[in-house]
């Protein structure tokens, strides 16, 4: 049985789907068998961040309401045959589908691939509680602002409520050189208030734009620092003991191993 | 559940159902539930549809009624004698006039008609437009899904003042746009099937289109 992870923020635009597409790409290249399901319906983005929108036929409501077999909606990535998107719906909304429907969904592609990512629409509502279902773990995404770390505290709570214990975080866009000069939040404050396990940290890097708009996510690229931070993230997943690498702030990757439990 | 022959047959503006005798009124309900539903072919249409009367009392009718309403609120519902339906060879060879709809469809906006159809506007990637015949857009197509003779007809074809959608479909034939390129800027085109493919020809190098 594989491993269904969903990622997930609560505020919008904080680098979601993003991830999604990156951390399954990565997986992808590590040659796992990996599966992204975008539940983000009526918003659906993940087909484009991938540069495969111009192959959906079928999509997960399609799939929910017995339109198509679960194959048929599957679409597999052109660059890693081992990897595959299940698109969300575009001309629906989030009551299109419920909980058990999603949880029976990933149950059953549990039993093929090795990894089955969920990528959340932001909020708390239907569509968040619709892609926590049938997960067994979270990632949640954050940006060093005030804002997304009061919404990753609210997701943390929210998924303890239904059973989603120790979720990781992601703290994405991170900038050194603001940071130094103290006009960033830190690590080290962003952790101690969220209080979980630190799975990565991605550097702001406007490369990033370039590698969504054209499809292609930017772990394909070996030279960027940014696909680094992606493939190390992949390699936590898992299991490895990557290092983060925090500019040689010490004190820092001390304390987040300690957190995380691997020193 | 086995599927009694059940059918419903567009005509020149409006779709009938035939139930056989022998239907039970349950399912005939599940029947309406699944082709009426929103996500289905016919989500958002407007248009008449007349059922051949197998002699249902008024509960029973106001049931079906419900059941099509509860599904699709456009659609008019005319319960009429079987001695009223008119033999299909005396429906005379006329076009419907085409709907024609004077806005842009944006991300997850969708129209669908069972005939012709006309947009004056733009259609946004992420917007489906789908028609039973032809599809004509004054306005640019940037993306989204255009899909002409939906119901199978492969020799509707698809006009755009700049036709550069995601995925363009007539009748089960698919074509995508190329992942590198952009095809934009190109001027008036017109898609239709060829050979079992879907070709896009410049409209104004066709010849005809000069005529």
């Amino acid at each position: 049985m594989g491993k269904s992870i969903v990622i997930t923020s609560g505020k919008g635009g904080v680098g979601k789907t993003t991830t999604t597409a990156n951390i399954g790409m990565a997986l992808a290249i590590l040659g796992r068998s990996v599966v992204l399901i975008d539940a983000d319906i009526g918003l659906r983005n993940l087909d484009v961040v991938m540069g495969l929108e111009n192959r959906i036929v079928y999509d997960l409501v399609d799939v929910v309401e017995d339109r198509c077999r679960l194959d048929q909606a599957l679409i597999k990535d052109k660059r890693y045959r081992n990897l595959m998107l299940l698109p969300a719906a575009q001309t629906r909304d989030k009551t299109a589908v419920n909980q058990e429907q999603i949880t029976k969904l990933v149950e059953g592609l549990r039993d093929e691939f090795d990894y089955v990512l969920i990528d959340s629409p932001a909020g708390i509502e239907q569509g968040f509680k619709n892609a926590i279902a049938g997960a067994q773990e979270a990632v949640i995404v954050t940006t060093p602002e005030v804002s997304a770390v009061r919404d990753a505290d609210r997701i943390i709570g929210m998924l303890e409520a239904e059973g989603l214990n120790d979720p990781t975080v992601i703290i994405n866009r991170i900038r050194k050189d603001m940071v130094k000069r103290g006009d960033m939040m830190d690590i080290d404050d962003m952790i101690e208030i969220l209080a979980i396990g630190l799975l990565g940290i991605v550097p702001d890097d406007e490369d990033i734009i370039v590698s969504t708009n054209k499809g292609e996510p930017i772990v394909l690229n070996n030279k960027s620092r940014t696909g680094e931070a992606f493939r190390n993230i992949a390699r936590r997943i898992e299991g490895e003991d990557i290092p983060l690498n925090n500019n040689g702030r010490g004190k820092i990757v001390q304390k987040i191993k300690r957190m995380i439990g691997i020193s | 559940m086995a599927n009694k022959e059940i059918e419903i047959k567009g005509t020149l503006d409006k779709l009938r159902v035939h139930p056989p005798p022998d239907v039970t009124l349950s399912e005939l309900k599940a029947f309406f539930s699944r082709k009426f539903n929103s996500s289905g072919f016919f989500q958002g249409v407007k248009c008449k549809l007349d059922i051949i009367d197998n002699g249902w009392d008024v509960r029973e009718k106001d049931e079906i009624r419900e059941t099509i309403k509860g599904n699709n609120e456009l659609i008019e519902i005319r319960f009429i004698r079987p001695e009223d339906e008119i033999a299909p060879k005396d429906i005379p060879k006329m076009k419907k006039a085409p709907e024609i709809i004077k806005r842009s469809f944006r991300s997850g906006q969708r129209v669908a008609v069972l005939g012709d159809l006309i947009v004056i506007g733009d259609i946004n990637p992420g917007a489906e437009v789908v028609a039973g015949g032809d599809i004509i857009v004054f306005g640019k197509v940037v993306g989204g899904l255009v899909h002409a003779g939906v119901e199978g007809n492969e020799e509707a074809s698809i006009f755009a003042l700049e036709l550069a959608p995601t995925q363009m479909r007539i009748g089960k034939i698919l074509g995508r746009a190329p992942d590198d390129r952009s095809r934009r800027g190109i001027g008036p085109e017109v898609a239709r099937v060829k050979n079992g493919r879907i070709i896009i020809e410049n409209y104004l190098a066709r010849g005809e289109g000069r005529r």
